[in-house]
């Protein structure tokens, strides 16, 4: 028990700092942020009453203190772009993009843990060599390329599948997943080799543990050794690369969502940055790195569940 | 096992296809083909033939010789980042981990803060602050790779910093820096060899997916990214300028892991098997 309240505590200085780190970057960014805001800069009055407003005159650790009040009361600020309240756009293009990776993650860990467990169980055989070599080459591609050349046959050539653009699965089903096919395709592909290559090592590991030896001796069929006693123990190591994976696959988003042009949160945070719109930069960095800390807090306490070893 | 299948089974095309890679980014910086730069809109849209490799673009501009030029850019940003990342990680980590301390505290958790932000989008957030261009690229890869070279070194401080040989260096009145220098970095090399390949296998993906999005390298340098983001808007004339770049990075890419394999088999050969 002591090491989750630990790990949960563990989590809120690396949160403050990440914050501070976010704060002073934009704080970096030339130019006054009230000008930016304003975006006239005859208004002199207009500049320094935004000032004011937003505390800009204040000491720079006042502001932050400011800044990360309203973060923690849900105040994320307003765009400047298009002045509406950020959190609720936040939210919304998060859940886009939490679709896309989570089904793609899913699929990602149902086809490679298995390919990796047998290649293990099958070390030094054709398959073992095969799945090796196609994670290699898979992992070797750019996600953002996948998709382009996706998009090249199945979209452009093949006319199979739309080309880009997203429909929402809660207004039309069939099409939502026809817009899915593709981008969900490229992200598993990329997933798929360190998936497969982390949960074969760690297959090899434990197939070389006396406990398989001893439930081989106990004549137990090569099928339940594999499934009760080898893909348990392997999958903890997979599920810390699991929640890495889903960390690449969020800041990743930036790219896929601009091939495939979902509005998702990747597509929102580039879009600011091409607007200059620093309150929703600043937004989208703290939100997604929250989320990836999160993850990983989450992993960290499954873990005792797969392997007790592992006390809580 | 005789000597024979053990030379064998070290054999990797890994070093075969960084070193292709490396002479053709050599080559372009001497000789190309065409002036990669050079518009000719006779040749618009032309399709790969002897004359022109890999076609050419929109523009009418020779692919292959934006590819070459595209080589140099791509392996000296990212080896520049990644010797940038190996020299700050490894003396934050090593006088991290000779001192620790309130110094180790610090540094540890600035590092895993940087560590908790998905790399990509820290590399985003930083080009943000200082726009597109060649310093800031390099910039934001060294700082969102020291962390991971940080912790490498400082966890092997912490497990030498006990060692006889450093006491010994120590007891012989050597001033910490030296012993640092010459005894504790020497005993790193092995792991961050590896950890060196992998970086830069993550640098270049990172420089073209950042190019790409074009809030990378500024858009007068050919970066294969830039040209893959060029290609996507003249996808239906010219499907080369998407395939040519992308096998590019691929290869390298492939490259870089293959050589990173059989590198870690060789000098950690407890992984191997």
């Amino acid at each position: 028990m002591t090491y989750a309240v630990k790990r949960i505590f563990m989590a809120g200085p690396t949160l403050l700092v990440v914050a501070i780190i976010v704060f002073t970057l934009m704080r970096l960014i030339p130019g006054d942020p009230a000008q930016l805001l304003v975006g006239d800069l005859d208004d002199a009055g207009a500049i320094e009453r935004v000032r004011r407003e937003m505390g800009l005159d204040r000491p720079l650790p006042v502001q932050f203190g400011i800044w990360l009040s309203n973060i923690l009361q849900g105040d994320f600020g307003r765009s400047a772009h298009s002045g509406e309240e950020i959190l609720p756009t936040l939210l919304y293009r998060f859940a886009i993009t939490a679709k896309f990776t989570g089904i793609a993650l899913l699929l990602a860990s149902l086809i490679s843990v298995p390919i990796g467990v047998v290649a293990a169980w099958r070390a030094k055989t054709s398959f073992d060599y095969a799945a090796r070599l196609t994670a290699i080459i898979l992992v070797s591609m750019p996600t953002f390329w996948v998709g382009l050349i996706l998009i090249l046959v199945f979209g452009i050539q093949a006319h199979l599948l739309p080309v880009v653009g997203y429909v929402s699965l809660s207004d039309d089903l069939y099409k939502g997943l026809l817009y899915m096919i593709m981008p969900v395709t490229a992200l598993v592909v990329g997933e798929l080799a360190s998936i497969i290559r982390m949960s074969r090592s760690s297959a090899l590991e434990v197939l070389q543990l006396e406990y398989v030896a001893h439930a081989r001796a106990k004549g137990l069929s090569e099928r339940r050794v594999l499934l009760r006693h080898v893909l348990p123990n392997a999958l903890a190591p997979t599920l810390t690369l699991i929640g890495i994976t889903l960390g690449n696959s969020l800041g990743g988003a930036a790219v896929t969502e601009t091939v495939f042009s979902i509005p998702g949160l990747g597509r929102y945070l580039v879009d600011a940055i091409y607007a200059r719109d620093y309150q929703v930069v600043q937004a989208c960095l703290l939100f997604v790195s929250f989320i990836f800390i999160t993850v990983n807090l989450l992993v960290d306490l499954c873990y005792p569940l797969l392997d007790p070893r592992v006390k809580l | 096992m005789s000597q024979t299948t053990i030379r064998l089974s070290h054999f990797s095309p890994g070093p075969i296809l960084v070193g292709s890679v490396l002479l053709l980014a050599l080559i372009g910086l001497v000789w190309t083909p065409f002036d990669p730069n050079a518009l000719d809109f006779a040749h618009r849209y032309a399709p790969p033939s002897l004359q022109s490799l890999f076609g050419t673009d929109h523009l009418g501009r020779d692919l292959f010789s934006r590819i070459l030029i595209g080589a140099s850019v791509s392996i000296a940003v990212s080896g520049v980042a990644v010797c940038c990342a190996l020299a700050a990680g490894t003396v934050l980590g090593a006088v991290a981990g000779f001192y620790m301390g309130w110094l180790d505290r610090g540094l540890m958790l600035l590092m895993d803060a940087i560590l908790a932000m998905p790399g990509i989008l820290l590399a985003l957030g930083i080009m943000a602050v200082t726009g597109p261009s060649v310093a800031g690229m390099i910039g934001a890869m060294a700082i969102t790779f020291t962390p991971t070279v940080f912790r490498v070194v400082r966890s092997a401080v912490l497990s030498l910093r006990e060692k006889e040989f450093i006491e010994a260096s120590r007891a012989l009145g050597n001033r910490n820096g030296f012993t640092i220098l010459y005894h504790v970095v020497p005993n790193c090399v092995a792991p961050l060899t590896v950890l060196s390949t992998a970086l830069f296998g993550s640098a270049v993906l990172t420089e073209s997916a950042l190019s790409f999005l074009g809030l990378g390298v500024p858009p007068e340098i050919p970066t294969w990214g830039a040209m893959l983001s060029d290609g996507r808007n003249i996808f239906a004339q010219a499907p080369w300028a998407v395939i040519f770049p992308g096998l590019a990075i691929s290869y390298l890419l492939l490259g870089v892991n293959l050589f990173g394999d059989s590198l870690r088999d060789w000098l950690d050969p407890r992984a191997a098997e």
